[in-house]
């Protein structure tokens, strides 16, 4: 199994054709992968010329080239992968720098089904891993990190209804979760970056939070956060400006087994050693519950905001109103579409909405459905008086489905009405994400499988309540970067262009 | 059997690159796509033939690759959607008013079938390279040179589209999409050598088999479908053609039981060699089951299986520089009135329309 393929790294968004970055060339001989506007080409054949200054691409770059989503494996290697980390840990000074490690809910499943064993046994086995070959200090799961992230999402989706901004344009705001979805939308659909919810993902909290605690435990020394996520993006996510020293490495669930045999060890060696009681709670940051942080919240496997955003919506209700409302969740038109509706029965009013949305069809009927500039496209030449004579004729036949919209069993999910979606990239979420183990080989089976996970999820945690936990008063949030409206730009590439 | 010139119509100074033919009650409308980004719509009649209408130039702001006539609408209403090298996909759409009902207006004659742009497709990253409808018209394919194919669902007016699935498994550039005439299946040709067939399962689309035997870009592919007798339940069949100057017939096999929903396809024959550089596109009539080929050498090739379903075919007739020294892009059989003849369009700006005589 190549560890990270092409079609790995590409986690369901895929690069553009050619990656480009500006360079400034050194020498005057112009090299074969540099082209006449001076941008280096990825993927071409550069040959041995040694008159040109060797030219690196970093993954800040990656994030700020508009050129394509997702980086290339080379790139990936070189900055965020578990040979970073093992060097990282072989080069430190053990006294002065400490390791702590994050690992989400997903990926724990995602092991623990891989080595046949219980999520609970798994954890410890991880913990011990961790704590005896690299002295690890603490070993943590991300829920404190969730619950912060849902309860911040929360805030800003309610103080954002009752503002003069959504009286003008009640789109809906989207969740910035999936890091894949995020850098897409800052490249591809500027326009839309101003929906998008500020806050950071669990990932981040929980790396801000352990640098919090240790720098208070441990005022002279240093700590390098190692996170395993379910998917490729996420370690583009550690490598934001905004998000810097937060997570200083994201390895997933594959390269955490291939990592193990590169290192000659025998997990089930851990595992026979999970009957250490104490560990987990010998691996808990100081003033942290060390239960909650294992702990998963309801709602969908890949973070459930939309979920909590319209718990938390009924339960702000009055009490009489309360008491006739109703959470409906409704199917959408295919399997990765639903929405999660507080209907006041009585009336049949919608109360609040939120919805789910993943895979990049879905994200691509939403960015049309979204886009402000949708109905005035090649600069107002669409000959709109035609247009609009034949979507007469069409309104007559929407409005009698719309009346049948009002019957409560007879519901349609209408996730761009509602107050907020949580979009991930992968079709079926972090479930899905392409880090984490699936042996499967044909589609429909690797889909199966990620079925079993799903139903798996929702039993194997603890769950908790995450808006019944203690509020934090710090925000976390992302300052996005919406990428400039995108030029009219022909790059050569290889191949015909008809 | 020989094939002669009825009629070459001059439409443009550019390159014609597609075209595609469809009957109505009234008209027998033939569109065409070009590098000069207006669309031309003609009428077809056995004597003779009517510039109808040249669509909105300004619509594109890059050559019209391809077109393609939605199938099963309304019996009144044509409904066309055309794939550019900006990006973008184009539906048109014209209500066909018998001319016998506008005899006594004679500006309308004039006039001819004004065609109104209905809705504008945006989601391909760059050049779109063809667009093909599914047999019920409702499923639109598009496909393009940033690898991937899209399958767009719409509403019976043609004026919505929702986007069902994207494709992304073919590494290169992806010329040519057709649906089969009478099922959900998709075929997709390719700059990396490949077909690849689609089909839709548990809500999403499948790549169900993956057809390699081509030594270069495939460039277009049709599926066998008959007008008069019906094709057994399993009985499938695709031609495709390609740089490597052949055409190839590909049969369908059976479920692979083994893995999950995967058809097994085999190579069925490799049509006789006629051509001499690379094939451009390839149509397989419905009605006489023959099938015609053309391509950069300006050779227009027809071919005919012995016993149908045989895999034995043979050149019945053959046409050199049907375009003079120009490039053939496009090959299409057409039913005029009863009578079958086959449509061309090439580099020299021509649509050529052949009698084919027995």
């Amino acid at each position: 199994m190549s560890l990270l393929s092409e079609e790995d790294l590409n986690d369901f968004i895929s690069p553009a054709l050619a990656c480009t970055k500006p360079t400034e060339i050194k020498k005057t001989k112009i090299k074969n992968n540099v082209n006449e506007k001076g941008e280096y080409e990825v993927g071409v054949d550069d040959g041995e010329d040694e008159t040109l200054e060797k030219v690196t691409i970093t993954l800040s770059d990656c994030l700020a080239c508009s050129g394509c989503i997702t980086s290339s494996e080379e790139i990936m290697l070189q900055q965020q992968s578990h040979g970073v980390f093992l060097e990282a840990m072989s080069k430190c000074d053990t006294n002065v720098t400490k390791l702590a490690v994050s690992i989400s809910p997903q990926c724990r499943l995602s092991m623990a089904t891989y080595y046949g064993v219980s999520i609970e046994t798994f954890d410890k086995a991880f913990a011990k891993f961790f704590k005896e070959r690299f002295n690890a200090v603490y070993i943590v799961g991300t829920q404190l990190g969730r619950n912060i992230s849902i309860q911040q999402a929360i805030g800003k989706l309610n103080d954002w209804k009752q503002s003069e901004e959504h009286k003008h344009d009640s789109r809906p705001r989207l969740s910035a979760a999936d890091p894949g979805f995020v850098i897409y939308t800052e490249k591809t659909k500027p326009d839309l970056v101003p929906l998008l919810l500020n806050v950071k993902s669990p990932q981040q909290i929980t790396g801000a939070l352990l640098h919090e605690t240790f720098n208070r435990s441990y005022p002279d020394k240093s700590l390098y956060v190692l996170g395993v996520m379910a998917c490729f993006d996420k370690k583009l996510e550690a490598s934001r400006p905004d998000s810097e020293g937060e997570v200083n490495c994201v390895i997933t669930p594959k390269e955490f087994v291939a990592m193990l045999s590169e290192l000659g060890e025998d997990f089930t060696r851990y595992l026979d050693m999970s009957n250490d009681e104490q560990i987990l709670v010998q691996m808990c940051p100081d003033g942290w519950d060390s239960k909650l942080h294992w702990c998963i919240n309801n709602g969908s496997s890949s973070g459930g905001f939309a979920y909590q955003y319209i718990v938390s919506s009924q339960r702000s209700l009055p009490i009489d109103v309360q008491r006739q409302s109703k959470i409906v969740t409704i199917a959408g038109k295919n399997n990765n579409i639903c929405e999660y509706r507080l209907i006041n029965i009585e009336t049949g009013d919608t109360i609040s909405s939120a919805s789910e949305l993943s895979g990049f069809r879905n994200i691509q009927n939403m960015v049309r459905h979204l886009s402000l500039n949708d109905t005035n496209i090649h600069g107002g030449k669409f000959p709109k008086r035609r247009v609009q004579s034949l979507r007469k004729r069409q309104v007559t036949q929407v409005s009698s489905i719309t009346n049948k919209m009002k019957s409560l069993n007879n519901l349609v999910a209408q996730p761009y009405k509602s107050d907020f979606i949580e979009v991930n990239a992968a079709p079926g979420g972090c479930l899905n994400g392409s880090g984490l183990l699936n042996e499967e080989q044909s589609t429909v089976r690797k889909r199966q499988f990620i079925q079993q996970l799903e139903t798996m999820f929702h039993e194997s945690f603890p769950i908790i309540d995450p808006l019944d936990t203690l509020r934090c008063d710090k925000l976390y949030e992302y300052q996005f970067h919406a990428a400039e409206p995108q030029k009219q730009k022909d790059i050569v590439t290889v191949g015909n262009t008809w | 059997m020989s094939i002669t010139l009825a009629k070459g119509i001059k439409l443009q100074n550019d390159k014609t690159w597609s075209l595609d033919y469809k009957c109505t009650p009234f008209s027998n409308l033939l569109a065409v796509a070009s590098t000069d980004r207006k669309i031309k719509i003609l009428n077809i009649k056995p004597n003779g033939t009517k510039l109808e209408d040249v669509l909105d130039g300004t619509v594109h702001r890059k050559a019209v690759r391809s077109v393609a006539w939605r199938p099963n609408t309304d019996i009144n209403t044509a409904t066309l959607a055309a794939g550019s090298f900006d990006s973008t996909v184009s539906i048109w759409t014209k209500e066909i008013v018998g001319n016998d009902q506008e005899m006594d207006d004679e500006s309308m004659d004039e006039e001819g079938i004004e065609m109104d742009l209905l809705a504008i497709i945006e989601g391909h990253e760059n050049e779109v390279k063809c667009v093909a409808w599914s047999f019920d018209g409702n499923l639109l394919a598009t496909c393009s040179r940033d690898k991937s194919v899209w399958i767009w669902e719409t509403d019976e007016m043609g004026e919505e589209y929702e986007c069902v699935s994207v494709l992304q498994e073919h590494s290169q550039d992806v010329k040519h999409v057709v649906w089969h005439p009478s099922r959900s299946l998709l075929a997709s040709s390719s700059y990396d050598d490949t077909i690849r067939l689609w089909k839709e399962y548990d809500d999403d689309w499948e790549c169900v088999a993956v057809l390699t035997g081509h030594e270069g870009t495939v460039w277009s592919s049709d599926f066998e479908g008959s007008n008069t007798d019906q094709l057994q339940e399993d009985e499938i069949r695709l031609v495709s053609v390609s740089d490597d100057s052949t055409a190839r017939v590909w049969k369908y096999v059976e479920e692979d039981e083994e893995n999950d929903g995967q058809q097994v396809w085999i190579c069925q024959s490799i049509l006789p060699k006629v051509h001499a550089n690379q094939v451009y596109s390839v149509s397989w009539s419905p009605i006489s089951g023959r099938i015609a080929t053309s391509g950069s050498d300006g050779t227009l090739v027809i071919y005919q299986e012995s016993e149908r379903g045989s895999g034995t075919f043979e050149v019945v007739a053959q046409k050199e520089l049907c375009h003079g020294v120009y490039e053939v892009n496009i090959v299409k059989w057409i039913d005029v009135e009863g009578k079958e003849m086959i449509a061309t369009g090439g580099d020299d700006g021509y649509v050529n329309l052949w009698n084919i005589n027995e």
